[in-house]
């Protein structure tokens, strides 16, 4: 973790939350005593390990339980994401919000690594030692090897490994590192067998082995989010059954409580997706990793001024402007590689292949849009090297879409295409289909258009652009409302506003802390909407915290809350 | 459910009321911005190139729009730091060549160049244009755009619009008396900067005359620019974790560094520029005194030529060119359709200083016409191909004349303002009457008298009153641009299958407007046009006709009012047809698209609206939409959806069969696999049990089909082939 803060106006704050926290738990259960909860904090952002602290804590308001820790880190990942990682901030940090231990897995793992053959290194956590047996079946190697792959394509910033890289000593260290992981994990589970795991992510060998530790072990897993106020999946054990990967069972479960749930109450929601989604135009309550500034509004508002803007946009690529243009949405193309259900090989793959098939689909503009974020994924030149090949096609562009507005690029766009970007429920909202060649938590919600297989997605596409010549509308009203009340729901029901985690965009100085202090001495504890939604969602085990209790306003409540009666 | 990008929470933009000006970036009326930053005592900067602003305008007429542009030290410093590094040579204080672009199209350029002498930016332009009522839509914007000259010559910066500054933009009603520049016998242009031999050739309207430069030669002598300041980064970087924290102290030293470092960088500049006045003082004499014989070498006349380089790519054209001592006179006789650049090239480099420019149009001329129709085209052709362009008007009367007058590029040719001027055809002829051949020809206020003539199946752009373009070029030609066919009369003497007036390939920009035709085949007749000698024999790529504007037509007693075969870009408004066979068809013609230089990449039937249509026909139909063809190449069929293309407001009144007519079932409205065209508005007279209202796809049904829009066709008729296809006409299928 780093600091970006004043270190006194931290440590005022540490003082304040030890108070705060000691009495706002339950007593920790000791001896022998079942109950304990993991907690990552291995992301260097203080906002990040807030979230996760305080998701854990809330939980130990609902049941006793140890709160163990897990931080550290190691060169690669240094080197690759982060720029100052101090352990020992997070060691104060856990300590304040009364952690019972704290544990540098990464250097857990060194000392792995450095015994190579010889026996494991012992270690104890909370007073307890790991055993050197589990008495479970390790990780399938072929999870490991994806878990391997996935992991040193994103530190090695490729989108595939080549055997360069697999020959490489950046790959024979990660390997090592993440077959290490999975022992560390695999005996800190069979220690303490956890009641909750909490992370901040599900993806790569630190984050991802615990995830998959606590899948093998059926630990519920709260995903929180870094994002927003609060906001937390969480996926309970026997609702993974049978899913690939945590991703893939967390987008069932999404899409199922959306269907149960949500749809049948949209006339209550109606006009709250009306808003959320007119703020969403404005880049008002945007997703923390959505681009900002003056070009990432959306200031649009008729079919006319959509027209004229389409000529000029369609101008600068030299397309013809009354012929359909299908937008392909690059994504960071080493980012969480195969973390859900994904038809292609990898991210590259689906993108190469998308525009080899738009070299032959002349009836259509293709627009062809790197992440704006690939500088952090990508050190292969893969976007420019791909622009390169199709130089000089006319009705195949290439942009990074940062170059572009999205008044403009929004103008021009007939349908995006995706494997799992967030562009798949934002473009239909505003009535614009997209294909998607892969799954996303809100793939389940009938939103676009979802490819269940390779062929199945040539197919989807060609059919897409199939109408979209005839210029049949390809978004239903039902679609859009959907997409709306996904809007409304993201970043409203399932965002907990609390005075104990700050919204994100509060960042993360001294300003943050003061605001927190205050909190913690000033208001009081009961009610606190934190504490109420996560006992709420791990009482019913849903599939994330809300603000309301959408289940039981089926009667009308829910009505009450937003708008009330007219 | 609201419409595209609405919500229920989105509110209406109170538009700017003309006339307006505005000066600062902060009102609701700039609603949508694209690589620009907007200001507070300006309207702002750009920050991409291209970058555009979208203004809420409400008005009923025409409007001048009026935009101040400035590059200043600002605009340097902000293309310096905001264009990516590989962009090379930097050159923040180059020369920035700018496409002033409105709604859709390119309007005019701006050339912005340091000005001689100075160490810093420091240029302004103002640039005008009027726009058309239809295009500011009330529920549009008015969009303007800053664009690179991606045609200009070697030398101009890119990524020009980067930092501009708009001063002001203000938005009038074109005043009532206003008339475009090209009517005026002699117009002074304005004369702007000379960047490196280059300078901008753009009127204010498409016009053709005689360009005539005159620029004034100095030795070169450029002042290197200001250095532009590094790109200040954070005022301080935080210390590592567990490394002390920053005192107020601390900041303090690095504020005052900070503007040390400034203070200095001012310094060295102001410096710089003292050595360089100073040296330059100190040479001065020796410059002075050497000045004629530099300049005089600079300019052997047999290394100075011109070339005009039309910016929207058009063939750059050669300019001719005169040197008397340090003055050169540049000259260009020819049609300007849009803006251009000339680029003139010396010896050695020059200064150039522009000292006059204008555009002289001759007066027009008019011939004594007599009873022999071949020596009345002759007379007239002479005229027609004088060098200087002069326009011809004809003087009222009736007069015969031989077929096959040719307009080549800036000919006007028009009746007389006090009387009739009736051009009589005695014999009918292969070539057209009138064939306009090249820009920015004008045919106005005629009468045209025509023997009834019987064509071939491809002389669509044969034994016609008036043909623009071809439909079969030797080589790859130019495009015609800025033609303009107004107040017309053309008379068959009775109904037969030639066309009176045809529109054909390499066309655009063309106005159509108050043509009115008795008799004959295909009133207006709109088709593409190909290299190669026949259809059987296409070796180059397909043109077609765009942005076209017929209004005001007027048809009676024809084979058909109008067709659009293979188009796209056109309005079609205000026609009357009665006594037709065919009101209008809308075909795809050369659907394959196979002659198109990249297969599927023409726009070909989009954006083309049909509206104010009231036709009175007796045929097998008032007007077929089909977006099948069939080849006469190799008798493939293929389809060709439509897309942006919209049929609205036509009455079809059926009249009775004529005569000789065959016995087949007449159906107002043909719909053959139409797709992607939306009908509304279509109302039917009832013409009684014996007329189909709707055919569509060969099935017939009642009127109720067209309450709707229609996109695509019924499923299970899409194959059916056509009935009744009228024989001898140009039905553009192949």
């Amino acid at each position: 973790m780093r600091l970006n803060a004043d270190t006194a106006e931290f440590d005022r704050f540490l003082a304040v939350a030890s108070v705060y926290w000691s009495n706002n738990v339950r007593a920790a259960p000791t001896g022998d005593a079942p109950g304990a909860i993991l907690v990552e904090i291995l992301h260097q952002d203080l906002r990040v390990a807030l979230r996760n602290l305080t998701v854990a804590n809330a939980l130990r308001r609902v049941f006793p339980a140890r709160l163990i820790v897990f931080t550290g880190t190691d060169a690669d990942w240094s080197e690759a994401l982060w720029t100052r990682f101090d352990t020992s901030l997070v060691r104060k940090l856990a300590t304040a919000y009364q952690a019972d231990d704290v544990i540098d897995v990464h250097e857990l793992v060194d000392r792995y690594v450095a015994a190579g053959d010889g026996p494991a290194p012992d270690a104890t956590v909370a007073g307890r030692p790991l055993p050197h047996d589990t008495h479970r079946p390790p990780i399938s190697p072929a999870d490991l090897d994806e878990n391997v792959y996935a992991t040193a394509a994103r530190l090695l910033r490729v989108p595939r490994l080549t055997d360069a890289h697999r020959a490489s000593e950046t790959y024979r260290r990660v390997k090592a590192r993440t077959e290490a992981f999975a022992k560390v994990y695999d005996r800190l589970f069979a220690a303490f067998s956890p009641d909750a795991l909490v992370t901040s992510h599900v993806d790569y060998n630190h984050w991802g082995l615990a995830v998959e530790a606590a899948r093998r072990t059926g630990t519920p897993v709260l995903h929180v989010q870094t994002t927003g106020s609060l906001k937390s999946y969480a996926l309970f054990p026997e609702q993974a059954e049978g899913a690939p990967t945590f991703r893939a069972a967390l987008t069932t479960r999404i899409g199922e409580y959306f269907e149960k749930t949500i749809w049948p109450q949209r006339d209550l929601i109606r006009h709250s997706a009306e808003l959320v989604s007119w703020r969403a135009k404005g880049n008002l309550g945007r997703p923390s990793w959505w681009r900002g500034g003056a070009t990432a509004s959306l200031d649009i508002r008729t079919d006319t001024e959509r027209r004229q803007l389409r000529a000029h946009a369609a101008h600068r690529f030299g397309f013809e402007p009354g012929r359909p243009t299908v937008a392909v949405f690059n994504h960071a193309v080493s980012d969480a590689l195969g973390t859900n259900v994904e038809h292609f090989a990898d991210l590259a793959d689906w993108f190469e292949r998308t525009a080899e098939y738009a070299k032959d689909r002349t009836d259509v503009n293709w627009l062809f849009l790197d992440h704006p974020s690939q500088g952090l994924y990508d050190s292969s030149g893969h976007f420019d090297a791909l622009a390169e090949q199709y130089r000089g096609v006319p009705h195949v562009g290439f942009a990074p879409s940062r170059d572009l507005s999205k008044n403009i690029l929004w103008s021009l766009t007939d349908l995006g295409v995706t494997v799992r970007g967030s562009i798949s429920n934002e473009l239909p909202a505003y009535g614009i289909p997209t294909v998607m060649a892969g799954w996303a938590e809100w793939s389940a919600c009938g939103i676009s258009r979802v490819a269940t297989s390779v062929d199945d997605y040539w197919s989807t596409l060609s059919g897409a652009i199939g109408e979209l010549r005839t210029g049949r509308p390809l978004v239903t009203p039902e679609q859009r409302e959907r997409a709306r009340l996904w809007h409304w729901f993201y970043r409203s029901a399932a965002d907990v506003p609390t005075d104990l985690v700050p919204h994100w965009e509060a960042g993360q100085s001294d300003q943050l802390l003061r605001i927190l202090r205050v909190v913690m001495q000033h208001v009081e504890s009961d009610g606190d909407p934190a504490f109420t939604a996560t006992r709420r969602m791990w009482s019913r085990r849903e599939p994330f915290l809300t603000r309301f209790d959408l289940s039981a306003s089926r009667g009308g409540t829910l009505g009450d809350e937003l708008w009330g009666e007219e | 459910m609201s419409r595209t990008f609405d919500t229920e929470l989105d509110r209406p933009v109170a538009p700017l009321t003309l006339p307006a000006t505005v000066k600062t970036g902060g009102g609701a009326a700039i609603q949508v911005c694209d690589g620009f930053v907007r200001g507070t005592g300006i309207v702002g900067r750009f920050s991409a190139s291209p970058g555009l602003i979208g203004i809420k305008v409400a008005t009923d007429g025409p409007v001048r729009v009026t935009l101040r542009l400035t590059a200043d030290r600002e605009t340097a410093q902000w293309w310096q730091h905001r264009v990516p590094d590989r962009v090379t040579p930097r050159q923040p204080h180059g020369a920035r060549l700018l496409l002033v672009r409105s709604q859709g199209a390119t309007r005019t350029a701006v050339l912005l160049d340091r000005p001689h002498g100075s160490f810093a930016l420091d240029a302004s332009a103002t640039v005008r244009f009027d726009l058309t009522a239809e295009e500011v839509p009330a529920d549009g914007l008015l969009i303007l755009e800053l664009a690179d000259a991606t045609a200009a010559p070697d030398g101009t910066l890119p990524h020009a619009a980067v930092g501009v500054r708009v001063d002001a933009v203000t938005v009038d009603p074109v005043p009532a008396e206003d008339r475009p520049a090209g009517d005026r016998p002699v117009e002074d242009l304005a004369t702007g900067p000379v960047a490196g031999g280059v300078f901008l050739a753009a009127p204010a309207a498409p016009v053709s005359g005689t360009f005539v430069w005159t620029l004034r030669a100095g030795p070169a002598a450029t002042v290197p620019a200001d250095r532009v300041a590094p790109p200040a980064g954070p005022l301080w970087e935080e210390p590592p974790t567990g490394a002390p924290r920053l005192r107020y102290r601390d900041k303090g030293i690095a504020l005052a560094r900070r503007r040390l470092a400034a203070a200095r960088f001012a310094a060295s500049n102001r410096a710089r520029r003292g050595m360089i006045r100073g040296a330059r003082a100190v040479t001065a004499p020796v410059r002075y005194g050497l000045a004629p014989l530099t300049v005089r070498t600079a300019l052997r006349p047999r290394d100075v030529h011109a070339q005009l380089v039309p910016l929207d790519g058009g063939t750059p054209r050669a300019c001719a060119v005169r040197v008397r001592g340090n003055v050169v006179q540049v000259r260009y006789t020819g049609h300007l359709s849009g803006p251009a650049v000339v680029r003139l090239s010396t010896y050695r480099p020059v200064a150039w200083r522009m000292v006059a420019a204008s555009v002289t149009r001759p007066a027009s001329v008019t011939p004594e016409l007599t009873d022999d129709a071949e020596a009345n085209r002759a007379l007239v052709q002479e005229l027609l191909d004088r060098p200087d362009a002069a326009p011809v008007t004809l003087p009222a009367g009736r007069f015969p004349v031989g077929g096959g007058l040719r307009l080549a590029d800036g000919r006007h040719l028009t009746g007389a303002r006090d009387g009739d001027t009736v051009l009589i055809q005695p014999d009918a002829t292969a070539a057209p009457l009138l064939w306009v051949l090249g820009s920015g020809v004008r045919v106005a206020d005629l009468a045209l008298e025509l023997p009834v003539a019987d064509p071939g199946k491809h002389d669509g752009d044969r034994w016609t009153a008036v043909t623009v373009g071809r439909y079969f070029y030797p080589e790859r030609p130019e495009w015609a641009t800025d033609v303009e066919l107004r107040n017309l009369t053309v008379r068959r003497a009775g109904r037969c299958t030639a066309n009176s007036v045809a529109v054909l390939g390499a066309v655009r920009d063309l106005t159509v407007a108050d043509v009115r035709v008795s008799g004959g085949g295909t009133g207006v007749a709109v088709h593409w046009g190909a290299v190669g000698t026949s259809v059987s024999e296409l070796t180059g790529p397909s043109y077609h006709p765009h942005r076209l504007r017929i209004t005001g037509l007027r048809v009676t007693d024809a084979f058909e009012g109008f067709y659009l075969s293979s188009v796209h870009d056109v309005a079609v408004r205000d026609v009357r047809c009665t006594g037709v066979e065919i009101g209008f068809r809308l075909l795809p013609g050369d659907n394959a698209d196979r002659f198109h230089p990249v297969s599927g990449a023409s726009p070909v039937s989009s954006a083309i609206t049909v509206s104010g249509c009231t036709v009175g026909w007796c045929g097998p139909y008032a007007m077929r939409l089909a977006g099948w063809g069939r080849s006469e190449v190799d008798g493939r069929t293929s389809h060709l959806a439509y897309r942006d293309v919209t049929v609205t407001d036509c009455a079809l009144t059926t009249e009775p069969a004529l005569p000789d007519a065959p016995d087949r079932t007449r159906a107002a409205v043909v719909l053959e696999r139409a797709d992607g065209i939306v009908l509304s508005a279509v109302r039917l007279a009832d013409g009684g049990p014996e007329i189909v209202a709707v055919r569509r796809d060969g099935v017939d049904s009642g009127p109720d089909v067209l309450a709707g829009d229609l996109h695509g066709a019924a499923p299970a008729a899409a194959e059916q082939p056509v009935e009744g296809e009228p024989a001898g006409s140009d039905d553009g299928d192949e």
